[in-house]
């Protein structure tokens, strides 16, 4: 099977080519959408599968790693490019980390596949959804399990790409399309990081792969005992593995919407739900905690980049939840939550633990798809209502979402024993023992975050479930999300869908959601509870010892910042378990209890309140940044590029002295065709004037010397 | 020299379309269809094109055009097919299919006629020949003069395949000036409002900028008494040592005339402050005349670096290394944010093509063998996404008869096809992997970031400057697509545009195709450059920073390679000729290697990259006489990656050893190692 491990990225793309075409083979629209709902989900399946037959042989093999083909039939050196000296191939790097990537992605992708087979039925552009869809799943294959960093980074541009499709996937609406945009420009800053921290490792490593048989891989270079060795075996110094890793880390931020770069993460949720939930969430996103995972081997021995990263992490964290605080839109806030959670996992990253990291990735892969599905079937229930002031009172009306949003939101919230709970804790302890110092602040910011986390979540649920309805059941306006629907946008609310839509929707009713999107969500529920217990606790750290072959051990980090081994804990871990416990089910209950008293509005603050708050408009409007950068670049920026650069200096000073000499040219020939006038008398006069005052000159000349003998013409070669 | 399947294939191949031109001359002159009106097209009904009755004399000159077309593209296919990849006849000359004539002569002076052509020129013929084929399908409905449009048209293609071809001075001079005269009335007739304005300011700009390089094409023969660019370029020929030694004793007036021809280029390419030209004219002309000047025109310039700058001139082409690299970043970043802000969807194109050029100029000047095959590549790479993007606008304006911008919105709804076709061509031009633009944009980055031009001009942060168009290129090109596209119908009469009709399909499909072949398999296209960019930017004239690791490992390989096409690496040891090119003759010991092991007997190149050829093949190749250990045969490619070709004790002080193993092998590392080519022999 191990030399079939391509067949585990070929499949999304093979779904990809049929989806793309399949609107040739079939002329009747119904069939092709009933064809491409069980090859999306179905290749996407059978791709988790193959993962799950290669993830024992690879594990068999003593170094847990295997590099294979990505295109069958030619070997792992297959050139890509291959120009004067660079080279990169198409192969697949078979390790624990790419593996358990392999698995979110088809596993969690797969379910939410399925789910979006029903969360899409009704789109006359269903095809189009889940060409785009299996495409993304191929790319994001490919960037986990790429065997070097350009393969890496064509998933990752390539991620992107299939995100800006997804998100103005509803393109009609013109806030779609510039939310896709300011997706993909924004990642496009983090990839320059990225692409010029790759030239940086090319020029001192000699190579993009990241392991090779020859042992002279990026990582294996960088994990030589004593200290990371370029190409020539001379040590490379701690400057120059700084300026990788934060360059490598700028591309992470981009992706993995950190401070500065995080603004276009929630103006991502304009696209369908199950894109919020499979790329904004559950995999895209974690991609940069996954290269710098990836690079441990490298961060590691850089301590001014590894703090960089644990400040950035902790710093989006708090920000996240906080802005979270305040949102009204379901979707946004599960957007800030992943903001917020993302910070947590660079924080663990950043104080050297690669491996709570990864295990909260794939936590959070679980509870955050099973939220994000379940809001998604309550907007589905709501007939696209996304505004929670229009909601509550759903726990009666659709008591399986609730069930399920009910579990996610205590997993995530760090309720005790719940996956959520685990893998945040181990966070919290990794970041308590920080080892360039500052442990406890980072403990406490994570903790108060953590405390944010749980009430934002159960106010969520408080405003959507518990509180009185603030709608009429039965008159609900759907909001169709289709291209069709809203011709030219003014019409928005008109039922213009014809004759493929409005079975359930015509009544205006609030109903749960069809199996196949209640199934995906009992699955991730089960993992959602179970999966952190089982790894953390019953297992014993079986997480942390499948990954390390993949990830570089603490003790490395430890001693480059010279540090003594083996002190004990400031805290027992018991006791770090119970205070997580208190303050998530703190956090929690103050939720509950604020909410409690305002069963009618379902808002704490009245909004006339609201408006005059500054604390709660610099929140609500996300601490300003993108006022900040719209006024810098938006603003600024086109009035630079529209009237100084374009209007002056290029219409004006350089295309104006190019047709100023023109224009000299033609001055000059206006005013010596006065000359011409065709009267031989003025010529006469002329030649006279000439020969009067050359033969003057020529006096005037001899009477000071003599005159010379005529001179020898110079050569026509002898320019000096 | 390897035989070609049909004689003299390359003068075939430049004047089939002139004889197409002729023989449409003769044919009757089809009956006009009635001009649009002009003005706006609220007044047009929203439709199709009408349907005109049947005009056989139309028909004819379509169809005679379209053959001479299809059997100049066929031709060039002939020629790519028998171009040998891995030839190299010594360690400067590698042209094939050769042709060698006198042509003029007077007096003592003569003009040859020569023609012959490298992995540069092929790629770009074959480029050449394929746009102009799309240009005279695409022009079929030309409702006036359609017999004038596709004899300018065909005289065009001749102008610029003879570009490619020439390798004598003269030669190229008198093609790359005819070629301006059939461009000049495409524009100056068939173009839009402003077409006059914008004809003569095409051709005065860079007639201006060409009669310069006439005078230094004067100036060289006095000095060389040839025009021949093959001796001109190799420093040990009789002429080229001559040309070089003036180089030495009036390096004032050898840099006078460096200027010459770049300005001739810089203006083509056209480079800031000289690109103001390009708008106007790619605005102004027709579709085909915009697709052709984006495609192959521009490209004469950065071919003129290549060809004859960077080999005649290597010392002044490297001590204004920095100004060229300054202007293309210039261009890369200024182009971009001007591009951003155009009203007018084809002059946003036209400011693209400013930035894209850019990065190849960047390639270039990098004087790294990654950036300039990065930048050979980059350059057909533009050949491709942007006539794609003029074509898409082209049949928007046919459409819609605006080229505003704020006319359309919402279109991919209407006209989703398209629509997709247009998102492959912006994707290709933001350079996303897997589309062609990456392939070229990043190698030239590569190649700028381990450039010691670029690291004294201003560090990496010059790279990190040029590497901002990545995401300015995003910028304009998806809020362009997103104006046009996306959003809501913004104008009624954009509901009802007809969608791609047959003969649109046939020029876009070709086009996206070789987008994704070149993105995904970029090998097929760049091995064939391989010897072309080791002769054009041999090892003594890279300029990689020696700071870096990779410094070491690339002359290393450089060594393994020559070696592996069986040329000795020529006295390529010493500190003398590691900048400056070897000015004296070496006598007796002529690098000039017989071409052993190339005979003839060597497999040819795989159908596909990485595909390796079939086993034993390589084996059945004897060893190349006279080279010790004989020579590794090439096999066009070699299945090993970089690291790998390296023997392991080549690496000094590899890990754990510390010590530096010495040998015939060892990386040039200074004078003492001078004698490595003796050893080698």
């Amino acid at each position: 099977m191990l030399q079939n491990a391509w067949l585990i990225v070929w499949l999304p793309l093979l779904g990809f080519f049929f989806h793309a075409i399949s609107g040739l083979i079939f002329k009747d629209r119904a069939a092709q959408k009933r064809v491409v709902a069980y090859i999306a989900p179905g290749v996407v399946l059978a791709a988790f599968l193959v993962t799950c037959a290669v993830l024992p042989e690879v594990m068999a093999l003593p170094a847990h790693r295997a590099t294979v083909p990505l295109i069958p039939g030619l070997g792992t050196d297959a050139p890509w490019i291959k120009m004067g000296g660079f080279q990169v191939n198409f192969a697949l790097l078979l390790d624990p980390l790419s593996l358990l990537m392999a698995l979110i992605v088809t596993g969690v992708g797969g379910l939410i596949h399925v789910y979006a087979t029903g969360y899409m039925a009704e789109d006359p552009e269903q095809p189009r959804f889940f060409t785009y869809f299996n495409l993304f799943i191929f790319m994001m294959l490919l960037l986990v399990m790429a065997e070097n960093f350009l393969l890496m980074f064509v998933g990752w541009e390539g991620v992107g790409t299939c995100s800006y499709l997804l998100i103005s996937f509803w393109y009609t609406q013109v806030e779609n399309a510039k939310a896709g945009n300011k997706a993909f420009i924004v990642n496009r800053v983090g990839d320059l990081g990225f692409a010029l921290g790759m030239m940086a490792v090319w020029s001192v490593f000699g190579t993009l792969s990241f392991f090779t048989t020859d042992g002279r891989g990026v990582l294996d270079l960088a994990a030589v005992e004593g200290g990371a060795r370029d190409v020539l075996g001379n040590p490379v110094s701690a400057g120059t593995l700084t300026l990788i890793c934060m360059l490598l880390f700028v591309g992470a931020m981009g992706k993995s919407a950190q401070i500065p770069l995080w603004v276009w993460l929630p103006d991502a949720m304009a696209g369908p739900t199950p894109v919020s939930a499979l790329i904004h969430a559950a995999t895209m996103v974690t991609a940069g905690v996954v290269m710098v995972t990836r690079c441990s081997w490298l961060f590691v021995q850089a301590p001014d980049a590894m703090q960089l990263v644990g400040w950035i992490g902790i710093a989006t964290a708090f920000m996240g939840a906080t802005i979270g605080l305040v949102q009204n839109d379901i979707k946004r806030v599960l957007a800030f939550s992943t903001v917020s959670q993302l910070g947590y996992m660079f924080l663990a990253c950043g104080v050297g633990n690669f491996t709570a990291g990864m295990f909260h990735v794939t936590t959070h892969a679980f509870f955050k798809a099973l939220l994000f599905l379940g809001s998604g079937a309550v907007i589905h229930s709501m007939l696209g209502e996304q505004d929670m002031r229009r909601m509550g009172g759903l726990r009666k009306l659709i008591p399986r979402t609730w069930l399920m949003m009910f579990i996610g939101t205590y997993a995530i919230a760090g309720f005790p024993l719940l996956s959520g709970f685990w893998s945040k804790d181990e966070i919290l302890e990794a970041a308590l023992e920080s080892p360039w110092g500052s442990g406890p602040l980072l403990y406490g910011i994570g903790l108060l975050t953590a405390f944010m986390t749980a009430f934002y979540m159960n106010r969520l649920m408080w405003k959507t479930f518990y509180t009185e309805p603030r709608f009429v059941d039965g008159q609900l306006v759907p909001h169709h999300h289709s291209n069709f629907d809203a011709h030219d946008g003014h019409e928005e609310h008109a039922h213009a869908g014809g004759d493929e839509h409005g079975h359930a929707h015509g009544s205006g009713k609030v109903h749960e959601s069809p199996p196949s999107m209640m199934v995906p969500l009992y699955v991730l529920a089960v993992l959602s509870v179970g999966f952190g217990i089982v790894m953390a606790h019953f297992t014993g750290g079986r997480f942390e010892h499948f990954l390390e072959p993949s990830v570089a051990p603490k003790s490395l980090y430890v001693s480059a910042l010279r540090h003594e081994e083996g002190h004990a804990p400031l805290i027992p871990p018991v006791v770090g378990f119970v205070i997580s416990s208190v303050v998530g089910i703190a956090g929690l209950s103050l939720a509950a209890l604020l909410y409690r008293q305002k069963m009618q509005t379902g808002a704490l603050l009245p909004e006339a309140e609201k408006a005059r708050n500054p604390v709660y408009q610099f929140l609500y409007n996300k601490w300003w940044w993108d006022a900040l950068y719209e006024r810098i670049f938006l603003q600024t920026g086109g009035w630079l590029a529209d009237r100084v650069l374009w209007r002056l200096v290029d219409a004006g000073i350089v295309d104006g002295i190019v047709n100023g000499v023109a224009g000299a040219v033609g001055l000059m020939a206006r005013i010596f065709r006065r000359v011409q006038t065709g009267y031989v008398r003025n010529y006469a006069l002329v030649m006279l004037l000439g020969v009067v005052i050359l033969v003057g000159g020529l006096l005037y000349q001899w009477s000071k010397e003599p005159p010379l003998p005529v001179r020898e013409r110079p050569s026509a070669a002898g320019v000096q | 020299m390897p035989q070609s399947p049909i004689p003299n294939i390359l003068s075939l191949l430049t004047f089939l379309p002139l004889v197409g031109a002729i023989v449409l001359l003769f044919l009757k002159r089809p009956q006009d269809l009635p001009e649009y009106h002009g003005g706006h097209a609220e007044h047009d009904a929203p439709h199709a094109p009408e349907k005109h009755p049947a005009d056989p004399a139309r028909t004819t000159v379509n169809l005679v055009a379209a053959f001479f077309a299809g059997m100049t593209f066929l031709l060039s296919l002939v020629l790519f097919g028998a171009f040998r990849s891995d030839y190299v006849e010594s360690l400067t000359r590698n042209m094939q299919f050769l042709e060698t004539a006198n042509w003029i002569q007077v007096g003592n002076i003569t003009i040859q006629y020569q023609m012959g052509v490298d992995g540069v020129s092929v790629l770009l013929i074959v480029l050449t020949t394929f746009l102009s084929l799309l240009c005279v399908l695409y022009s079929f409905h030309t409702r006036q003069r359609l017999k004038e449009f596709m004899v300018f048209l065909l005289l065009l293609e001749t102008g610029m395949i003879g570009v490619f071809c020439a390798l004598d001075l003269v030669l190229f001079y008198v093609f790359w000036e005819a070629m301006l005269i059939p461009m000049y009335f495409l524009i100056g007739i068939f173009g839009h409002e402003r077409r006059i304005y914008a004809a003569v300011k095409f051709f005065l700009y860079t007639f201006a900028g060409s009669i310069l390089m006439l005078v230094a094409i004067v100036w060289i023969y006095q000095v060389a008494g040839t025009f021949d660019v093959l001796s001109l370029s190799n420093p040990q020929t009789p002429e080229g040592k001559k040309l070089a030694e003036y180089g030495l004793r009036h390096p004032q007036a050898m840099l006078w005339l460096f200027a010459a021809f770049s300005l001739a280029f810089m203006i083509k390419v056209p480079m800031f402050p000289f690109h103001t030209w390009l708008p106007d004219a790619h605005v102004e002309a027709p579709t085909a005349g915009s697709v052709i000047l984006a495609g192959v025109l521009l490209k004469m310039g950065t071919y003129g670096f290549v060809r004859f700058c960077l080999p005649m001139f290597p010392k002044q082409a490297e001590e204004t290394a920095w100004i060229f690299i300054t202007l293309a970043i210039i261009g890369i970043v200024y182009g971009s944010i001007v591009a951003a802000v155009q009203p007018d969807a084809k002059k946003l194109v036209a400011y693209s093509s400013v930035a894209h050029l850019g990065f190849v100029v960047l390639g270039i000047f990098s004087f790294t063998q990654v950036g300039l095959m990065g930048a050979l590549i980059q350059n057909i790479n533009h050949g491709i996404s942007t006539p794609m993007l003029f074509f898409i606008v082209g049949m928007l304006y046919e459409r819609r008869h605006t080229r505003m911008i704020s006319e359309f919105g919402g279109l991919k709804l209407v006209v989703p096809m398209m629509s997709t076709m247009l998102l492959i061509a912006v994707l290709s031009s933001i350079a996303v992997p897997f589309f062609n633009g990456f392939v070229g944009e990043f190698p030239i980055l590569v190649g700028s970031w381990i450039s010691r031009k670029t690291y004294d001009i201003g560090g990496y942060g010059t790279t990190a400057l040029a590497a901002t168009g990545m995401i300015l290129s995003a910028v304009y090109m998806l809020w362009w697509f997103q104006r046009l596209m996306l959003g809501p119908i913004s104008r009624p009469e954009n509901r009802h545009l007809p969608d791609l009709s047959r003969i649109e399909w046939t020029v876009l499909a070709p086009l996206a195709g070789l987008v994704f072949w070149i993105g995904l398999g970029s090998h097929f296209w760049t091995q064939r450059m391989d010897v072309a960019v080791e002769m054009i930017l041999p090892q003594h004239m890279e300029a990689v920073n020696p700071d870096l690791p990779i410094q070491q490992v690339l002359d290393q390989q450089r060594i393994e390679t020559l070696k592996r096409r069986g040329v000795v690496p020529m006295e390529l040891g010493t500190e003398s000729t590691r900048r400056v090119p070897p000015v004296q003759a070496p006598g007796a010991s002529t690098p000039v290697v017989p071409p052993g092991p190339m005979g003839g007997s060597v497999p040819p190149s795989p159908p596909f990259p990485g595909v390796p050829p079939p086993a034993g093949a390589g084996q059945a190749t004897p060893p190349a006489p006279g080279v010790p250990g004989g020579a590794e045969p090439d096999n066009g490619a070699p299945p090993a990656g970089p690291p790998s070709e390296l023997p392991p004790g080549s690496f000094r002080g590899a890990p754990g050893s510390g010590a530096a193993p010495s040998g015939p092998d060892t990386p040039v590392s200074g004078p003492s190692s001078g004698n490595t080519a003796e050893e080698n022999r």
